[in-house]
């Protein structure tokens, strides 16, 4: 039985060493990609200019982008608020992988998992709101970067993790919570809030 | 980053006036999105008012409502009722438990495991039962340990409500005693079926309210026997089909009563069990004893020849045997004791589909089986005496006044689930713990709604889960297997109870207030009658039919 748990330790290892070597090979091999990992970086650890210029074309991609993600978070939190029957619980019970503790822990509790239950549900809305009017947008897509990370976090699609809860697509490692949460990393780095939303007026009145 | 060649201002203009002023230019590229939001708006309440009118057409074809079967009120506390209870193996504890008496071995084990699993809920579910205003005043086995086991759970302190009985229950070896004594006025039966038909009878002659278990008897004159003389009498009898109290069943008969699902021909039911333990092959070690639910700490309680009263367990059991462990741990494989699958399991479901739909005593009943697996040859180590009855067994009912055929099949040597499955010429019905009607799509009732595709023939057209917000700790495959079943736990208002505690609950109401049991006598002779055409027709190769004017199995 030891045997198997420290046989189980060593594939999470492994598993987790594989994910960095393949995000780290990725990134170096597309130029793009590391270019927008470096700009971030840059960005993030300095004061944040919002007044980029974009080009029309890359305006209207950005705004675009911003507006489906935040549609579809929108969407995803107002129909777990419309459903009386819904709870995060079915998803915690199945977490694999490092998170399963906690994701147990979570659920064992009423209230605790009660608190998940809204958190998810209020939390998808407000992200959802902020990233469609822009208000707000910067923070609303770093939420959600990170929303969809610890979804990503508690189901990882890893070799030799299996779900009971069918997925709509086939996963190797990268799914689509992790592409979307790169997505919002991107959004939050090129804002657009302040140029196609709410926060245009914001900044008008604060300036 | 940007393409010079198609740069154009797309920033924020900079203004640096103090009073802030909004352009027309701000307006358009502040609002863009805006519209989007609409979109999404008037698709959002379009999508809602079509699903909406989607089910609301749904239900008031099915007449149906979405709500769950009621809160059990909680009457005022009444008189103390005194119990006894006979025979305290595992169903006798079980029974004992569901009344708010629980061993505190159990007490012990539920702690561990909810030490283990926090999210096993069965010393919560136990704890927050009614309490029930008894007294466990009897307690009658001829196993010496069995007894005494019985005897500290009546004053175990850990109780729903918290009240602790200051006098331990006497214990008794013979259940005549325990008949005779003034101190009790109900007891629950649960001793092997060949006991089951003696003591009722007396129970009746001694004026005790009964809660026996199922199968009601072994044999079919002695339910002859006990449908008379409890007939005769004015005392409440529950047979202990506790799955009676199972919120699922009540939604399904809602759903037979509104005719949702036309005419039921076909209703298919089964036991899908796979392991030793599901085939009654209770652990025994050989110098030693120790059964599934119960460890003895010393040698000293283990059943021997001295602590057992052999002859006693015997009674009534129609051929004698010497002192044998196997035979006493392991009855429910012979006919001397039990009624094998027909009324240990069989009966189940029989009860269950005779409470959803009132179908009585089938007409005719054909079964067939064998002993196909659970073979000392093939358990050499486990097994040292063939069982005489199947492992493998099916039984057909005809019932030609409803129309209808229900079917049995049994394999304790497969555990592939396989629901209670209700085929309706416009619907199907499967029920366990919660249950689902799937529309067929040949259905002529349905017809003009699956062609408007308001109704989805891939989809339930009704599914009802009770406990869907609640998360069980449930971890055994018997435990599954049970909890599809409905037979472990069920839910009222959202709230876990023990379906054994409903059924304890419901016969104790009705000897404080008047009324019938939900399993009285009436249900309870379908259900023994029932079970011994199978077995009849199983033991003689033959099909049987059912003389009403005779009362006999011809």
């Amino acid at each position: 039985m030891d045997e198997i748990v420290s046989k189980m330790c060593w594939l999470k290892y492994f598993c987790c060493l594989h994910l960095l070597i393949i995000l780290t090979t990725l990134s170096f091999s597309f130029p793009s990609i590391s270019y927008v990992i470096k700009q971030g970086l840059i960005m993030s650890s300095k004061s944040e200019p919002l007044s980029s210029e974009y080009s029309n074309s890359q305006l209207i991609g950005l705004s675009l982008l911003r507006v489906l993600i935040g549609w579809h978070f929108l969407y995803e939190g107002v129909a777990k608020l419309s459903n009386p029957h819904w709870s995060s619980a079915a998803f915690l019970l199945d977490t694999k992988w490092a998170l399963s503790g906690i994701a147990n822990s979570l659920v064992s509790n009423p209230s605790t998992l009660n608190i998940v239950d809204h958190l998810n549900m209020w939390g998808l809305t407000a992200i959802g709101l902020s990233l469609m009017c822009g208000l707000f947008s910067r923070w609303g897509s770093l939420a959600g970067a990170l929303l969809l990370l610890l979804y990503y976090l508690f189901h990882p699609p890893l070799v030799g993790l299996e779900y009971s809860k069918p997925t709509e697509g086939s996963y190797l490692l990268i799914d689509k919570n992790l592409v979307e949460a790169c997505a919002l990393f991107v959004l939050a780095k090129f804002p657009t809030g302040h140029i196609t939303g709410l926060d245009r007026f914001l900044q008008r009145l604060r300036r | 980053m940007t393409d010079p060649s198609e740069r154009k201002l797309n920033t924020v203009s900079p203004d640096s006036q103090d009073e802030p002023s909004f352009s027309r230019r701000d307006i358009i590229k502040g609002l863009a999105t805006i519209p989007a939001l609409a979109l999404f708006l008037y698709n959002y309440i379009k999508k809602s008012a079509l699903d909406s009118m989607r089910r609301l057409q749904v239900m008031s074809e099915l007449g149906q409502s979405k709500k769950a079967p009621a809160v059990l009120k909680s009457r005022k506390k009444n008189e103390l009722i005194r119990l006894g209870v006979i025979g305290y193996g595992w169903r006798g504890a079980a029974v004992a438990k569901g009344a708010g008496f629980a061993s505190p071995e159990w007490v012990a084990k539920a702690r561990e495991a909810v030490n283990a699993n926090r999210l096993d809920k069965r010393l919560e579910t136990y704890l927050s039962q009614e309490d029930l205003n008894l007294e466990l005043a009897g307690v009658c086995d001829v196993f010496d340990t069995r007894r005494e086991q019985g005897i500290a759970t009546s004053t175990n302190d850990v109780r729903p409500g918290g009240v602790v009985q200051s006098e331990p229950a006497k214990g008794y070896r013979n259940y005549q005693d325990l008949l005779a004594s003034d101190d009790i006025d109900a007891v629950i039966i649960a001793t092997p079926d060949h006991w089951h038909a003696k003591i009722t009878l007396d129970a009746v002659r001694a004026g005790k309210h009964i809660y026996c278990e199922k199968c009601m008897t072994r044999t079919m004159s002695e339910a002859i026997d006990v449908y008379d003389a409890v007939k005769k009498s004015d005392l409440k009898f529950q047979l202990g089909h506790h799955s009676r109290a199972s919120s699922s069943h009540e939604k399904a008969r809602e759903m037979i009563e509104n005719d949702i699902l036309g005419q039921v021909t076909l209703v298919e039911v089964t036991t899908n069990r796979n392991s030793p333990g599901g085939a009654w092959v209770y652990p025994i070690q050989w110098n030693s004893i120790e059964d599934v639910w119960q460890t003895y700490a010393s040698k000293e309680q283990y059943a021997t020849p001295k602590s057992l009263d052999w002859d006693m367990w015997q009674g009534p059991a129609p051929n004698r045997h010497p002192f044998n462990l196997e035979r006493y741990f392991r009855w429910r494989c012979w006919y001397d004791y039990g009624t094998g699958l027909s009324g240990d399991l069989l009966s189940h479901d029989f009860d269950a589909v005779n409470q959803i739909m009132d179908l009585g005593i089938p007409k005719s009943a054909s079964a067939s089986g064998g002993i196909y697996y659970y073979t000392k040859e093939r358990f050499p180590d486990l097994i040292k005496e063939d069982r005489d009855v199947p492992d493998t067994f099916q039984a057909i009912f005809e019932y030609p006044d409803r129309g209808l055929t229900l079917v049995y099949s049994a394999s304790l040597a497969n555990s592939r689930h396989r629901g209670k499955v209700f085929m309706g010429h416009d619907a199907t019905m499967e029920v366990g713990g919660g249950l689902t009607v799937t529309p067929d799509p040949q259905s002529t009732r349905y017809k003009s709604k699956i062609e408007e595709g308001i109704i989805n023939t891939a989809l339930p057209l009704f599914s009802y889960s009770p406990g869907s917000k609640d998360i069980d700790g449930i971890t055994s495959a018997t435990a599954k297997y049970f909890a599809q079943k409905g037979l472990v736990y069920t839910y009222r208002g959202g709230k876990r109870v023990d379906p054994t505690h409903l059924h304890v609950k419901d016969w104790l109401d009705c000897i404080r207030y008047g009324g019938e049991p939900k399993c009285n006598i009436e249900e309870g002779f379908e259900e023994a009658v029932a079970c011994h055409m199978a077995t009849q027709s199983y033991l003689e190769g033959r099909r049987v039919e059912w003389d009403p004017v005779k009362r006999k199995i011809v």
